[in-house]
C-alpha cells in the first residue's frame, strides 16, 4: 500500500505508450527501486485531469497546446517543459479497399468513413482537422468524418472496418496488424508542427518523476524514442 | 452546442423508450407467471445490460453491429440509428422488470374471469391485463426513458461522439469538461437535470391520478 | 358427480379439494385422469386427450371475494361478455340498477356479488360455478344474496355448483348435496340429511345441529315449528305460518332426562330415543332420534349416571331460545 503511494505516477498521450514501456523498463535496470506508474489518455483528457487536481507527477503531451493550458493552472514546475520527440501524420485505410496514393484520394467515395481523433479533445484529431482544411478537403469529406476518442481508437475503427480510412501518426501506422494498410504520409506544412512536449507537475512525486525526465531526455532515452519512429525534438 | 445536443437527446430518448416499452412490456408479460426450464437464464440474458458496465456492452454491440459483425449490413455505428440502440439496449432491462413484476401482481382471478366470458388473449390483454398493470408500466416507461436520455457509455462506444450528429446530452458534458467548458459543462448538467425530473413528475402525477 | 340445473352444493371439510374441483371444470387445471362433460359436450377427457380452454367452455364463474373488473363501471362489466340482451336489464335482474355507472374499485361486498353474478349470467353460460361467494360478506348482505342466488336459481335453469364449507348455507340454498373428503366424493343427496348428525357429511358439519322447519304459529313472545313431526317451541321468527326456518341448535344446549320433569324454565321436553352413544375427546356425543336426528354433549359422568345406550328412552330439555334462526 505505502508502495503504491510511493510511486510517481506518469500521464502520456496515448500516442507515446509504447516507447514510455520501454523508457520505464530501461530506467528501473537503471535506477532499480523506483516505482513509476504509468497512464495513458488523449492529451486533452489529462489536461482535464490536471486542472481538476489529479495527483500526476509528469506530463507527456502530443502538443503544445495542451501543454499550454495545462501552463496555465499554475500545477507546473518552473523550469521542467521540453520539447522530446516528433511525429508525422499519416493515412491509413482498411483492408479490402483500394488505399489511397495521396491525400486528396480521400475525396474518393470509396472512403465512406473517415476516422481522426475529436479535433477538441485529441491534438492527433487537431492535426488531422488543420490539414483536412488546409488542403481544401473539408466540402467533401467534412461530413464523413467520425471522431475517436484517441488515436487508438481511430485505428481500431479502422482495422474493424467501422472506418474506411483514418489519419492517425506514423508511429502508430508501424504498429497496425494486416486489417489496416498504411498510406501516404501528409504534407507537414498542412498542419502544427506534431511537437511532444514534457513536463513536471507540482506533486508528492515530483522528485522522482525529474529523474526519470532526464532519463528521457538523455541520449539513451531519445533512442528509445527514435527506435519507435519518433523523429528528434526540434533544436 | 447546446441546442443540438437537446433536440438529439430529447429524439433519441424518445424512440428508444417507444421500442423498449413495447418490447418490455410483450417479454415481461412472456415471462410472468411462467415457469420453464431455462426461465432464469432467459430472465439473466434479458437483465445483463443492467449489470455489465456500459462500455462492455457498447464494445459488445460495436462488435455485432459493425460492419464485419452479424447485423453489418445497416451501417449502425456512428448514426443517429446506434444512439437509439444503445439507449434502447441499456434501458430494456428497467422496463422487462417493471412490466413484468406489474403483470405478476395482478389478481390472476381477473383473467381466469375474462376467459370464462369468452374473452380471446389478445382480448383480455389488451382490455384487462394493461389497463389493471398501467401503474407498474408507467414507472417502467419512466425509469426507461431517464436511463435512455443518461445513456453514456455503450453510446460513446457505439455511436462515436460526432457533434450534431450523435453527440448527445450526457456526451456534450463529457467533452466540454474535457475541453475545460466549464461554465457549458455546468449548463448542460442542469439542463440534463431539469429535463429528468420534469419527465419523472410528469408519470408520476399521471400515475397518481388513478 | 352429477349437477343438474339447481343448486349443487359442494360441502367439505378445508383441503377437501372442493376448489380444485371448480377449476378443474372451469378448464383452469388440467386433472391428470377423469371426465368432465356438460350436457352432451365433453370438456375433458383425460384417455382421449381431450381439453377444452376456458374461453370456450360457456362456464361462468362467480368467485369469493373477488372484485368485478375495477376499472370499468358495472355496466361494462355486465356488457364484457354479454351474448346479446341488454346489460342493464341483467343489472336490474340482480337488483344492482343503482350501480350501472360505479365502477368496479368502488363497490362493497354486497354490490360486488351482485354485479359478477349480472356478468357471469349475461354471458348465457351453460353452468355456473360459484367458489364460496358469500364468505366475505357481512350477515346482512349474506342474507340478501343469499336471496338473490336462490331467485336466479329459478330463472337460470341451468346447473349451479356451489362450493362451500359452511353447512347453513348448504342447508339453505343446496337442492342436492355432494360431499368431498380428501378429494373423492364420498356421498351424494339431500343437504339436510347429509348434514343431520350421524349423516354422511357430518364429520365436516361441526358439531351444530342445523335443522330445517316449518312455522306452524308465531307470536311477539315465541313460536312454533314443525321439526320432522315434532312441535318445537322458538324465540319469536318473524315469519308467517308455512315459512321453511332454519334453526341452529348447539349440541350443548339440550339437558337430558330420564323420565319426565316438571316445573322447569325449558319450554320444550322433546321425546326420543338414543341413536347411538360415543366418546370423542373427552366428550361423550350422543345422537338422539326425535324423530329427526339430533347431537347432544354430555360429560363422561352424566353419561355414566344416566347409563346411557342406544335403544333408550329419553327426554331432551331445551329452552326456546336455543334454536336460533
Amino acid at each position: 500500500m505505502i508502495a503504491v503511494l510511493l510511486a510517481a505516477l506518469i500521464a502520456t498521450a496515448v500516442s507515446l505508450k509504447k516507447p514510455m514501456d520501454e523508457a520505464i523498463a530501461a530506467f528501473s535496470k537503471k535506477v532499480p527501486g523506483e516505482k513509476l506508474e504509468i497512464e495513458a489518455a488523449a492529451s486533452g483528457v489529462i489536461v482535464a485531469q490536471v486542472e481538476h487536481g489529479a495527483p500526476l507527477d509528469l506530463f507527456l503531451s502530443a502538443s503544445p497546446v495542451e501543454m499550454d493550458r495545462a501552463a496555465k493552472t499554475g500545477r507546473l514546475v518552473e523550469g521542467t517543459r521540453r520539447a522530446i520527440a516528433t511525429n508525422r501524420l499519416v493515412v491509413v485505410s482498411r483492408k479490402g479497399l483500394a488505399p489511397p496514393k495521396t491525400f486528396d484520394d480521400l475525396m474518393d467515395p470509396r472512403f465512406a468513413r473517415i476516422a481522426i481523433g475529436n479535433p477538441k479533445t485529441v491534438p492527433a484529431g487537431r492535426y488531422a482537422d488543420q490539414a483536412i482544411r488546409k488542403a481544401e478537403l473539408t466540402g467533401t469529406i467534412g461530413r464523413r468524418l467520425v471522431f475517436g476518442e484517441n488515436v487508438r481508437q481511430v485505428l481500431d475503427y479502422v482495422a474493424r472496418g467501422d472506418a474506411d480510412a483514418g489519419i492517425v501518426y506514423a508511429t502508430d501506422a508501424a504498429l497496425v496488424g494486416a486489417d489496416v494498410v498504411p498510406g501516404p504520409v501528409i504534407d507537414a506544412t498542412l498542419h502544427d508542427p506534431v511537437i511532444y512536449e514534457a513536463a513536471l507537475v507540482s506533486g508528492e512525486g515530483t522528485a522522482r518523476a525529474k529523474a526519470f525526465l532526464e532519463f528521457l531526455a538523455s541520449p539513451a532515452g531519445l533512442e528509445i524514442l527514435a527506435k519507435n519512429g519518433f523523429g528528434p525534438p526540434p533544436q | 452546442m447546446i441546442a443540438a445536443a437537446l433536440s438529439l437527446s430529447v429524439q433519441v430518448a424518445v424512440v428508444a423508450t417507444i421500442l423498449v416499452t413495447i418490447a418490455g412490456t410483450l417479454t415481461g408479460r412472456a415471462l410472468a407467471h411462467r415457469s420453464f426450464p431455462g426461465r432464469e437464464v432467459v430472465e439473466t440474458l434479458l437483465s445483463l445490460p443492467l449489470v455489465l458496465p456500459p462500455t462492455v456492452t457498447g464494445y459488445v454491440l460495436l462488435v455485432l453491429l459493425g460492419r464485419r459483425g452479424l447485423l453489418g449490413g445497416l451501417s449502425i455505428p456512428f448514426s443517429w440509428l446506434a444512439c437509439v440502440v444503445a439507449a434502447a439496449v441499456m434501458s430494456f432491462p428497467l422496463m422487462h422488470r417493471a412490466a413484468r413484476v406489474a403483470f405478476e401482481e395482478l389478481d390472476p382471478r381477473h383473467t381466469l374471469t375474462a376467459a370464462s366470458l369468452g374473452a380471446g388473449r389478445l382480448r383480455s390483454f389488451l382490455a384487462i391485463e394493461l389497463p389493471l398493470a398501467r401503474r407498474g408500466l408507467a414507472a417502467g416507461i419512466a425509469l426507461a426513458f431517464a436511463r435512455g436520455l443518461g445513456e453514456f457509455g455503450a453510446t460513446l462506444m457505439l455511436a462515436g461522439n460526432i457533434p450534431g450528429r450523435t453527440q448527445t446530452l450526457p456526451l456534450a458534458v463529457y467533452e466540454a469538461s474535457l475541453t475545460g467548458e466549464n461554465r457549458a459543462a455546468l449548463a448542460l448538467c442542469a439542463l440534463l437535470t431539469g429535463v429528468s425530473i420534469a419527465v419523472l413528475l410528469a408519470v408520476a402525477r399521471l400515475g397518481r391520478h388513478r | 358427480m352429477r349437477a343438474e340445473p339447481g343448486i349443487t352444493v359442494v360441502f367439505g371439510p378445508s383441503g377437501a379439494g372442493k376448489s380444485t374441483l371448480l377449476r378443474a371444470i372451469l378448464g383452469a387445471t388440467r386433472p391428470s385422469e377423469g371426465r368432465i362433460a356438460l350436457g352432451d359436450r365433453v370438456l375433458f377427457d383425460a384417455k382421449a386427450g381431450i381439453h377444452v380452454p376456458i374461453r370456450e367452455r360457456r362456464i361462468g364463474i362467480v368467485f369469493q371475494d373477488a372484485e368485478p373488473f375495477p376499472h370499468m363501471d358495472a355496466r361494462a362489466n355486465v356488457a364484457f361478455g354479454a351474448r346479446g340482451g341488454d346489460p342493464d336489464a341483467w343489472l336490474s335482474r340482480v337488483g344492482g340498477s343503482a350501480l350501472a355507472a360505479k365502477r368496479g374499485a368502488v363497490l362493497s361486498g354486497g354490490e360486488r356479488q351482485r354485479v359478477a353474478l349480472a356478468r357471469a349470467l349475461a354471458a348465457e353460460p351453460q353452468a355456473l360455478l360459484l367458489d364460496e361467494p358469500l364468505s366475505g360478506l357481512e350477515l346482512a348482505s349474506r342474507e340478501q344474496i343469499g336471496g338473490l342466488l336462490l331467485e336466479l336459481r329459478r330463472q337460470a335453469r341451468i346447473p349451479f355448483v356451489y362450493v362451500t364449507h359452511d353447512p347453513r348455507e348448504a342447508v339453505r340454498l343446496g337442492d342436492r348435496l355432494v360431499y368431498l373428503e380428501r378429494g373423492r366424493v364420498v356421498a351424494e343427496g339431500p343437504p339436510s340429511e347429509l348434514l343431520a348428525p350421524g349423516g354422511a357429511a357430518s364429520p365436516a358439519a361441526g358439531s351444530t345441529n342445523w335443522l330445517r322447519a316449518v312455522v306452524v304459529e308465531d307470536g311477539p313472545e315465541e313460536a312454533r315449528v314443525d321439526l320432522g313431526g315434532t312441535l318445537v317451541v322458538t324465540g319469536p321468527l318473524h315469519a308467517p305460518p308455512g315459512t321453511v326456518v332454519d334453526l341452529a341448535l348447539a349440541a350443548e344446549e339440550p339437558i337430558l332426562a330420564r323420565g319426565e320433569v316438571h316445573g322447569v324454565s325449558a319450554r320444550n321436553f322433546l321425546a326420543g330415543v338414543v341413536s347411538s352413544v360415543q366418546e370423542h375427546d373427552g366428550i361423550v356425543v350422543v345422537i338422539v332420534a326425535t324423530p329427526v336426528p339430533l347431537r347432544v354433549h354430555v360429560t363422561p359422568e352424566s353419561a355414566r349416571e344416566l347409563s346411557l345406550a342406544p335403544g333408550q328412552r329419553i327426554h331432551l330439555l331445551v329452552k326456546a331460545t336455543a334454536f336460533r334462526p
